[in-house]
């Protein structure tokens, strides 16, 4: 008896505890919805108004109208695209090495993929910055997307080898013995298997890449070509004029497309966050 | 496992840029300008590329440092075959 109580108690403790964080990470999000639909005075007013009366949709219109907001998102789903794509193809073939191979500096080479990890974007796109305007392929997509690549690769490397090795390597001398090749293991056998490891490691890329603000800061001076997380902060420094509610809005459509892609893979995106294999 | 993760934690902390460029730009003055946004003010704003280079070698080595720290926890805890 007292042990049932007990256990609802801690339930329902425990659900309190998860309100009150979910309530916690949701209210900016609430907040910037809100300021979207406000009118100027309503910016202002004190006490802030928490859900406006008579919602002002005509801000969205405004951002949809005149600025760039659409042609960022587009300008970061073609960057994502090639980054994702360029990187799952390097790191499966690098992380199949790692996980099956033997040779010498194996350890060290793993470490100094981990170590490029750590080190801050600033420093990586300043000496890049130099060496493009140099070589005058600055505000160019193909440069930035081997940026890109590079930046991404050494998490999904690894995650992608912690998850070839959960694979037995008693599946690659079982097709070793029937004459495959190493290209045939790693085709015939290891992909198969893994797919939904490369699955979560290229939606891992795509997070990781569409939330690049560092490295196209740095190395696109061109508006034009920003990617939607410049083009945000650029349109807060644009005007003198209060634009809060103009901003608010642009976020909201920034991130509609996020929330949409992360409700549709919400399964994997949850497995690929809470699986061993991510380490740093 | 708890440490690897102040370290990892610790070591994306330090390198924050986009949340205080879009916040505080490094203001009010210079009160709130975090050691990578130092950086990137001293070359792109006040055109100092020497100075701010320096202050990114400076910035690399806590990196490093930080980054050694890790990889001695990571081996303890027998993560690298």
């Amino acid at each position: 008896m007292s042990k049932t109580r007990k256990e609802r108690l801690t339930r329902i403790g425990l659900y309190l505890a998860y309100t009150v964080i979910t309530l916690f990470f949701l209210f900016p999000i609430f907040w910037v919805l809100s300021t979207s639909l406000k009118s100027v005075p309503q910016l202002f007013a004190s006490p802030p108004i928490w859900f406006p009366t008579d919602p002002a949709f005509g801000n969205y219109s405004h951002v949809f109208n005149n600025t760039p907001t659409l042609r960022y998102l587009l300008n970061s789903a073609l960057l994502v695209s090639l980054t994702v794509f360029f990187t799952v193809l390097i790191a499966v073939l690098a992380a199949y090495g790692f996980s099956r191979y033997t040779f010498r500096f194996k350890r060290p080479s793993l470490l100094a993929v981990l170590a490029f990890q750590m080190i801050s974007p600033v420093v990586i796109a300043i000496p890049l910055y130099r060496l493009f305007s140099e070589l005058n392929i600055l505000n160019n997509y193909v440069s930035l997307t081997v940026v890109y690549v590079a930046v991404v690769l050494p998490f999904t490397t690894w995650f992608l080898k912690g998850y070839f090795d959960t694979i037995p390597y008693q599946m690659d001398e079982a097709a070793i013995v029937d004459g495959a090749s190493r290209w045939q293991i790693l085709s015939r056998i290891l992909l198969p298997v893994s797919a939904p490891g490369i699955a979560t490691a290229a939606i891992l890329a795509a997070v990781l890449s569409w939330s690049q603000f560092v490295v196209p800061f740095i190395l696109l001076d061109d508006r034009t070509l920003y990617p939607v997380s410049v083009g945000l902060v650029n349109l807060q420094s644009d005007t003198n004029a209060v634009t809060l509610h103009y901003l608010a809005a642009a976020s909201m459509i920034a991130v509609a497309p996020v929330i949409v892609v992360f409700v549709l893979l919400q399964r994997y995106i949850v497995s690929a966050l809470t699986s061993g294999a991510v380490k740093g | 496992m708890l440490f690897i993760n102040l370290v990892i934690v610790s070591i994306e902390t330090f390198n924050t840029f986009d949340m205080v460029l879009a916040l505080t730009g490094g203001g009010p003055g210079r009160s709130t300008e975090i050691a990578a946004l130092s950086v990137y003010n001293q070359i792109f704003e006040q055109f100092n590329l020497g100075q701010g280079a320096a202050t990114a070698v400076l910035l690399v080595a806590v990196n490093l440092i930080m980054t050694f720290v890790y990889i001695r926890f990571l081996e303890r805890n027998e993560r690298v075959e």
